[in-house]
């Protein structure tokens, strides 16, 4: 069974589900109260649903569905964002978690999984805390623009000690260069697009930035909402 | 590709980097008579390829496709693939998109969370050469933002030619140089004198400030 707010997006996981031998989706919802009802009523071996269903109270929508449907295995989609309560849930062996964007073979998997009573799945939780205290400090002032000289200077250690860790963390996180890692401190809401610089720059791109920043899209929908 | 059982057949490309909206929208448009899809491309460089190739009546473009947004697909379709009609798929109901996306030639504008039905219904109108903006979305709003915009500065992006654009758009996904160059089929000497020459235009300095400003711009997306 899936649930998914967007109609679009139901029906395409319908679509690539009923293509797999050995799946059945035998229903979908829109929103929570409706998906827990005919869990209830279809006990689905396994629950497709997206984070944004389950809406800041999870571990409540969860414990509902598991009296209603107690055999019911869940697959969450979600951002990093929601993940510290979901997180909990996939530690304790109720759900599997998947990054919301996760492409058709990796949701597949992870249903074919969950319907085997392997949940548990955690993904990019555990690369961040896996860095050291150093390579963490290393990665907020990369992205946040320190060059690695600067970074040495600040961290009062060689250049060399930088580079290391910026190279050892950003394999650990399975990035490739400071484009990825910006990416990755973004989403992990480690750095933000907001306007501010980075302290070493100089005052023209100040200006730069500041010119840009008022013409970008981002203000305008701003704006507009 | 099969050739089209009848004269009168919509062919239809689509393009959009979420395997499960691109499922949901071939299942949407193969249920309707008219409607055949001739394609289906994950992302922009993709996209201009099959269009080029394939011809298709009409292209459903996401703004946000991964690599060259869909909004720079449209900007290279009079020169890619003239004549083909385009009905853009956005997330977010951003009037700067919508106003770019119509102002480049896109015909129809369609928020993904609505219903389904608009797609078709876009497809349907762009194939006749009608505009089509899907509710809540509407002439009205786009005009009142047109006029808020028409006295704000020129946007330095208008100034980046196709290509600069193209590498833009590839670097602030996180391509390396030898990779555009493989995407693009140039050198990488040349993609990074491109490079070089977008970032003197936008004066943007280093690699955090081309990120930022693609992120700001709307160029490319923080997906998870």
């Amino acid at each position: 069974m899936i649930g998914h707010p967007d109609p679009l997006v139901r029906l395409g996981m319908r679509a690539v589900l009923a293509a797999e031998q050995q799946c059945l989706v035998v229903g979908d919802a829109g929103d929570g109260p409706r998906m827990v009802g005919l869990a209830g009523c279809l006990q689905p071996h396994v629950l497709l649903v997206d984070a944004e269903l389950l809406d800041g109270r999870a571990s409540e929508l969860v414990e509902r569905i598991h009296q209603r449907a107690p055999r019911t295995r869940l697959v969450i989609l979600g951002r990093c964002g929601d993940v510290t309560e979901i997180a909990a849930l996939a530690e304790q062996g109720t759900a599997a978690f998947l990054p919301k964007h996760a492409g058709a073979f990796a949701v597949v998997e992870a249903v074919r999984q969950a319907a085997a009573g392997r949940l548990g799945m955690r993904m990019w939780l555990d690369a961040y805390d896996a860095l050291t205290p150093r390579e963490r400090d290393v990665l907020h002032l990369s992205v946040a623009g320190f060059r690695v000289r600067a970074i040495a200077e600040r961290l009062c250690v060689s250049w060399r000690t930088v580079a290391k860790h910026r190279e050892n963390l950003t394999a650990k996180l399975g990035l490739r260069g400071q484009t990825e890692r910006i990416h990755y401190a973004l989403r992990r809401g480690l750095c933000s697009l907001g306007g501010q610089l980075p302290p070493l720059s100089t005052p023209v791109n100040t200006l730069a930035s500041r010119a840009v920043s008022a013409s970008c899209n981002e203000e305008a929908g701003k704006r507009a909402a | 590709m099969q050739p089209a059982s009848k004269t009168t057949d919509i062919t239809v490309l689509v393009a959009d980097g979420h395997d499960f909206v691109r499922a949901g929208i071939v299942a949407l448009l193969e249920s309707e008579a008219d409607l055949q899809i001739v394609g289906e491309a994950a992302d922009g460089i993709g996209t201009l390829r099959l269009a080029e190739q394939l011809r298709p009546t009409v292209a459903l473009l996401d703004v946000m496709l991964p690599g060259v947004s869909g909004l720079e697909v449209l900007r290279q379709m009079p020169s890619r693939a003239p004549g083909m009609r385009a009905v853009m798929l956005a997330t977010h109901d951003n009037p700067a998109h919508l106003l770019e996306a119509t102002r480049v030639g896109a015909l129809g504008y369609v928020l993904k969370g609505g219903q389904p039905a608009e797609i078709v219904r876009a497809v349907r109108a762009a194939a006749a050469g009608r505009r089509y903006l899907a509710p809540p979305l509407s002439e009205d709003i786009l005009a009142t933002y047109a006029a808020e915009m028409a006295d704000s500065m020129p946007d330095p992006y208008e100034t980046l030619s196709a290509r600069e654009r193209e590498v833009l758009h590839l670097t602030a996904a996180g391509c390396t140089s030898a990779e555009a160059a493989r995407q693009l089929f140039i050198s990488p000497r040349t993609v990074e004198g491109h490079r070089a020459t977008l970032m003197h235009k936008l004066n943007l300095a280093t690699r955090r400030e081309v990120v930022h400003y693609a992120l700001r711009r709307g160029i490319c997306l923080i997906d998870d």
